[in-house]
């Protein structure tokens, strides 16, 4: 198992469509017209999201990325999961990549507990034999008992979420991408919940976490990267409080 | 220079077939699913659409046969065949048109291979074809000719068919996801489609100068590979030339789309 996440120069630029630039008309008349209305069909308005970045990141590294609300963090985080190819740069991505972004993505009200195992389980890239293997031990982890053979939609948020939470967390995972860390359910599942997810970091090689919290960076990384308007501003290493994990060498 | 992904996001478009291929969790289960879905609560479920079709070809059938002073019973089971699969197109293409669009949180969740979006759709189809397939048992048994062997040369002809259709359902909804102009273009196109094939009239019906409407569509062409064996008829080779060369175009248009486009997708939606 060796992750490795190498990124030079990546940029990534969102085009901004409005209705004249995705209308076919105006591509078929700036053809047959010469270019007359040039300057309205081809000029393209882009936002650009990150610039220039340059990093490696290496098994062990517990990487927290700082920054305002648009600096970029969740767009990285995007990137790196490979949703966003990037439209300069390279990017190198090895490993198996586990995105803990929006946990409920995949997950259908209308249907079973169980049917959702499996619904979020193929968004989170298992195969349904994995998801076989792993059924019993996440429906004992939700604590949800005979619910999971109920829709979804009759349970409480908190029940939906240590659903999700249990399904996306049962993944073995090289490189794992969050977006704050996560906090499900009430006090006495949240510990459970925390403690699952701290050995879930712990088990793979590279934890990349976007947070506004101080406290949480300080707590889980090694490394934190503070961004602004796309760029990176600083890339320092830090040394974690608790003893450091031995998953380095893994 | 954008170097990108190297193991892990397909490196060449064959690549990404392959994986949407060997994945099928993420399109035969997740379709089927998709179909249970929608019928949850129903107690007929998707026996409904064979219901609606069925009192469509019924009273259509009744109607053509009369306004076309033809033989009901000669009629009825070449309509209901023609019908059926037409509907299986049109439902195909309807639903590429928000081929990706409609997977929207998906997409912009992981990178999954985009072949699989199109393959969920099409074994949608596909299995509400297979409702509404009833029907063409059920006409061709009691009204039509019968079964006979022939009937089994529509399998290969229905394989070449859908992948057809899966290539132009792919091109097409690369296309509405890029310029949305394109979507009631494809849509009207699909009605106009249904007009202009032989499906509620025959080619041999058309007076000899309007005949190339269905020598020159290809779209009966390949109706036909499928339609005559359930009627009994072998299909003309020029058929199977066309439907293999629609199959090659389809299929050289949408890998080079693919190619184009699979970069860019995810910030079109």
């Amino acid at each position: 198992m060796s992750a490795l996440i190498k990124a030079s120069q990546l940029g990534v630029e969102f085009p901004v469509f409005n209705a004249s630039h995705r209308s076919l008309k105006k591509r078929v008349l700036n053809a047959t017209t010469g270019g007359r209305i040039a300057s309205d069909a081809g000029t393209k308005v882009s936002v650009r999201a990150l610039d220039g970045l340059n990093f490696e990141f290496r098994p062990g590294d517990r990487v927290g990325l700082v920054g305002h609300n648009g600096a970029g963090k969740t767009t990285l985080l995007r990137v790196l999961s490979g949703v966003y190819p990037p439209s300069r740069g390279s990017l190198e991505v090895e490993g198996r990549i586990a995105s803990l972004t929006d946990i409920s993505v995949g997950i259908d009200g209308e249907a079973t507990g169980f049917e959702n195992i499996f619904l979020r389980g193929v968004v989170m890239g298992m195969s349904q034999r994995e998801i076989n293997e792993k059924m019993d031990e996440i429906a004992e982890f939700s604590e949800l008992g005979d619910y999971l053979n109920m829709p979804v939609r009759t349970y409480s948020s908190g029940m939906q979420l240590r659903l999700a939470f249990s399904v996306s967390t049962s993944i073995q995972a090289d490189i794992i991408l969050m977006d704050e860390w996560l906090s499900v359910g009430d006090a006495s599942f949240n510990e459970k919940a925390s403690k699952r997810l701290q050995d879930m970091v712990e088990n793979s090689s590279i934890l990349i976490m976007a947070s506004h919290s101080e406290d949480t960076i300080k707590r889980l990384c090694n490394r934190r990267i503070s961004m602004g308007h796309g760029k990176i501003i600083s890339d320092i290493r830090v040394d974690m409080p608790a003893a450091p994990s031995d998953v380095v060498s893994a | 220079m954008v170097k990108y992904g190297v193991k892990l996001f397909y490196s060449s478009v064959r690549r990404e077939f392959l994986a949407a291929l060997r994945q099928p969790e993420l399109w035969a289960l997740l379709a089927w699913h998709d179909i249970k879905q929608r019928y949850r609560r129903s107690v007929l479920g998707p026996f409904w659409l064979t219901i609606s079709t069925a009192v469509l070809i019924s009273t259509l059938g009744a109607l053509w046969s009369t306004l076309f002073k033809m033989n009901v019973l000669d009629y009825l089971p070449y309509f209901a065949a023609g019908n059926v699969i037409w509907t299986y197109i049109a439902l195909q293409m309807n639903e590429a048109t928000t081929g990706f669009t409609q997977f929207e949180h998906l997409i912009k969740q992981r990178r999954l291979p985009f072949p699989t979006y199109l393959l969920r759709l099409l074994v949608r189809s596909f299995i509400i074809f297979l409702h509404n397939f009833l029907i063409v048992i059920l006409v061709v048994s009691f009204v039509g000719n019968g079964w006979s062997w022939v009937a089994l040369i529509a399998i290969p002809g229905m394989l070449l068919l859908s992948s057809i259709l899966y290539f132009i359902s792919l091109g097409c909804a690369i296309l509405c996801t890029r310029y949305r102009d394109m979507v009631p273009v494809v849509q009207n196109l699909v009605t106009v489609g249904y007009f202009l094939s032989p499906i509620m009239w025959k080619a041999e019906s058309l007076p000899a100068q309007h005949s190339w409407v269905a020598g020159l569509n290809p779209i009966s062409h390949v109706l036909d590979i499928v339609r005559a064996p359930l009627l009994g008829q072998v299909p003309a080779l020029i058929n199977w030339l066309v439907s293999f060369g629609m199959l090659a175009i389809s299929a050289l248009i949408a890998t080079w789309l693919l190619a184009r486009a699979r970069n860019r997708i995810a910030y079109w939606i």
